[in-house]
């Protein structure tokens, strides 16, 4: 008799519905899967026969032959053990499929030797897929259950056993419908509450000042300061500033995140926009992605939010350069084996650096132990495609405690949130969709949209001479006056917001 | 007057007329002088601006400052076009469209440090590149000690900017000691490495120079004390100006601190007086030009 069971394959964070269909035939006892099934689905049979028969049901004693349909495209993932078990048995006759084959549900699991049903990686963008094939139904695993209940119109089955999951199937029993405690909607935010505000960070006016542009326009930035001056605690506080993600926005980060294995019964979702921390050490895989199953790397992670390179001058040149395209067009495609598979990569890109080798050039509280050639050597360091990248340049300065006042200003989180999105309300008006910034702009576009006048004309005239300006730094002194009049909620640019941008500029 | 020329540059010889008087004064002058660039600067009021090619960056702007005032003032800055100090000295000089020598410690046509390339084309052309050796010499040990005594030599004043404990700039300061030359050198804290020399000096009774108004007072070029135009400035201009005045280089924060202004007013400000040759900033911090 032949069984069909409801599934589906990840290829990044896209899915596509695959039939698991099982035939037993009289034959030698055999056990085999066709259909372009990768090695760790193959590797499945065993866990499926033990599975089976610790759950008292027994395994066939004659030749299973399973077929993914469709065929073409690779298939993968340790969530096919529920399906291909639950085809055994239906196929097997030991449980009745008629009502499922009615009602189109659809199985994701990991199976344990014991029968017990675990949790599987990439729930959240399987679900996703079997939603927009139509399918109102999934049936998954007790711990994934949250993750998949964020999808709407949809019903989840939650099992913790092969059993509960084969009462689903038939349709006999009282099988547990998972009803979700969060909403991806409700910006609640037991996250944001434990976040840190900005508030903590006293004497830094400027460096924030200039973070709320970044913020704003989407602008890349490089801060350079001694150890110690606070340039993690800054860039760590900057996702909080930004405007709250989209419930759209929420799923495709969600998506990334759960492909990783990176939710699970504590965190069901991604519902603060991603600040991931990177060290110079990193390999490319991890930055941009890698593996045999390619799995989404730190800037894949940091989608839709903010990707930090701690250290930037001891990256590895090879390892920065990887991230030119991928910055560029806002996505990262990784090729394995003739497949190829697409992470979104949309960052907001900080960089930090220290002044020198030793960290204390300029620095009042140490003394700089670098040569002239260190240090001229140090600078070199930072790749060209970073320096393409960046926007913004800001130098932030270790803090004497003593010198500051207790009445003085400490803008919190709160406020330049509302500069933040003041100016992407401004942006969004200008440009018609929501999302883009004036850091996005290209030459044409800066034309089109950051007319000048007369007077901030000559004064970018008279700045190119004396400054000096490089033709780069004269086209981002533009797009940053642009997001510091969208700040004001101006419409046109004027001559503070020019000379303040200009501060802003690559001085080395 | 006689006078050789090659395509790496010309030369003047001990009997010429243009060479320089004071350099006669020396028992080891040099027989010719190789040169690049308008030899008649060797007849020019001439200062030397020296020090380690380590530095801080209190020195380098020390050492940019003193270039520049004293150019400023009509007088010739030389140096050796080292790296660090010395290349300061040379660019505080051209920033104020004034007049510098560099005394090489190759021959003319080399360039050492490779990195100082476009400032040697630069000095070729508003200065003037001097060399006791002759054309495609290259760099050794013993060539840049010699060379000093001719900094000192050609010089009325030495001024050691910040000069570490082995840096040839202490011996630039010992040769335009026995030359009789004024020798000043610029006190600096007791921590900062670089200047250990330099502080040494003045114990030894080298002038201190606790203002670069006193080098030019002493060699009768000071300009009247013209306090900046401050009417030239917006009320948020003077400010800052005023903030500044108090000490030396402040962060932007220090700035708002003190002044109550925004910090986009302040970077605002800061670029338009940076544009004006007011302040200049480096590291994060805002100098006074002066
Ligand atoms: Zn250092």
């Amino acid at each position: 008799m032949l069984s069909k069971i409801l599934t589906a394959s990840l290829s990044g964070v896209s899915g596509e519905l695959v039939t698991v269909e099982t035939d037993i035939t009289r034959g030698l006892p055999a056990y085999s899967i066709v259909g372009l099934a990768g090695k760790s689905i193959k590797e499945a049979s065993e866990r499926i026969r033990s599975a089976i028969m610790n759950s008292g049901a027994s395994f066939s004693t004659r030749r299973v032959t399973v077929n993914l349909a469709p065929a073409a495209g690779k298939k993968h993932g340790s969530h096919f053990d529920l399906p291909l078990a639950l085809g055994v048995l239906a196929a097997s006759g030991q449980i009745a499929e008629a009502g499922a084959r009615q009602r189109d549900v659809a199985f994701f699991g990991e199976l344990s030797l014991d029968g017990k049903v675990g949790r599987s990686d990439g729930i959240l963008p399987l679900v996703v897929c079997a939603r927009m094939n139509g399918i109102r139904e999934v049936c998954v695993p007790q711990e994934n259950a949250e993750e998949a209940s964020l999808v709407e119109g949809m019903k989840v089955y939650a099992v913790e056993d092969l059993w509960s999951a084969a009462c689903v199937l038939s349709g006999n029993g009282d099988p547990f419908i998972y009803i979700s405690r969060n909403s991806p909607k409700d910006g609640g935010s037991r996250e944001a509450d434990a976040a840190d505000d900005y508030s903590d960070i006293r004497g830094q006016e400027a460096a924030k000042r200039a973070l709320v542009i970044c913020a704003a326009g989407g602008h890349g930035i490089i801060m350079t300061g001694p150890p110690g001056s606070g340039k993690t605690m800054l860039a760590k506080r900057l996702p909080g500033i930004l405007p709250d993600l989209s419930e759209e926005e929420r799923f495709d980060v969600s998506m990334i995140y759960s492909v990783a294995g990176l939710l699970g019964e504590d965190r069901p979702f991604i519902e603060r926009r991603p600040f991931r921390h990177v060290h110079h050490d990193i390999t490319r895989a991890a930055l941009l992605g890698g593996g045999i199953i390619p799995m989404p790397g730190e800037l894949s992670l940091a989608h839709k939010g903010v990707l930090f390179m701690d250290e930037m001058p001891q990256f590895k040149s090879g390892v920065t350069e990887s991230l030119r395209e991928p910055l560029e067009e806002k996505k990262i495609t990784i090729s394995r084996s003739g497949s190829t598979v697409t992470y979104p990569a949309d960052v907001i890109l900080v960089a930090a650096a220290n002044p020198c080798p030793c960290g204390h050039l300029g620095d009042e509280g140490a003394e700089c132990t670098c040569s002239a050639a260190e240090i001229a050597r140090y600078e070199k360091n930072i790749s060209p495609m970073i320096l393409d990248r960046v926007d913004m340049h800001i130098r932030v300065p270790r803090v004497r405690y003593s010198d500051i006042r207790d009445d003085g200003k400490v803008t919190s989180t709160a406020e330049m949130k509302a500069m933040v999105m003041r100016a992407r309300e401004e942006q969004e008006k200008r440009y018609g969709r929501a999302g883009f910034t004036n850091s996005m702009l290209g030459p044409n576009e800066i034309e089109a949209y950051c007319g000048l006048g007369e007077e901030c004309n000559s004064l970018l005239e008279r700045a190119y001479d004396t400054l000096p300006l490089t033709m780069r730094t004269y086209h981002k002194t533009i797009m940053l006056a642009r997001t510091i009049a969208d700040i004001r909620g101006a419409k046109d640019i004027s001559v503070p917001d020019i000379a303040e941008a200009l501060q802003y500029r690559g001085k080395d | 007057m006689m006078q050789t020329e090659n395509s790496a540059g010309r030369s003047i010889d001990y009997e010429d007329a243009g060479y320089p008087v004071r350099l006669k004064e020396l028992g080891d002058a040099p027989k010719k002088i190789y040169y690049r660039g308008d030899v008649s600067l060797l007849g020019s009021r001439c200062v030397a601006v020296v020090g380690s090619r380590k530095y801080s960056e209190n020195g380098r702007k020390t050492a940019f400052d003193v270039g520049k005032a004293a150019a400023g003032a009509g007088l010739t800055v030389v140096s050796g076009m080292a790296r660090g100090i010395d290349t300061a000295a040379h660019e505080g000089a051209l920033a104020a469209g004034g007049k510098t020598i560099a005394v090489l410690g190759t021959g003319v046509d080399i360039c050492y440090p490779a990195a100082n390339r476009q400032l040697k084309e630069r000095i070729e052309h508003e200065g003037l590149v001097i060399s006791e050796l002759p054309p495609g010499m290259p760099a050794s040990r013993a060539t840049f000690p010699r060379r000093n005594r001719i900094i000192s030599g050609i010089s009325e004043a030495v001024v050691v900017c910040e000069a570490g404990l082995n840096s040839g700039a202490l011996i630039t300061a010992g040769l335009a000691e026995e030359q009789g030359r004024y020798v000043y050198a610029v006190p600096s804290g007791i921590y900062n490495k670089c200047a250990l020399g330099s502080n040494m000096l003045i114990r030894d009774g080298a002038m201190p120079l606790v203002v670069i108004d006193d080098l030019l007072h002493d060699l009768g070029v000071a300009v009247s004390s013209e306090d900046k135009d401050l009417s030239d400035m917006g009320e948020d201009e003077k400010k800052v100006y005023e903030a500044l005045l108090g000490g030396g280089e402040k962060t932007v924060d220090e700035i708002c601190r003190q002044t109550f202004l925004a910090p986009e007013a302040v970077n605002g400000i800061v670029t338009v007086m940076e544009m004006k040759g007011i302040v200049w900033t480096a590291l994060g911090k805002i100098f006074l030009a002066k």
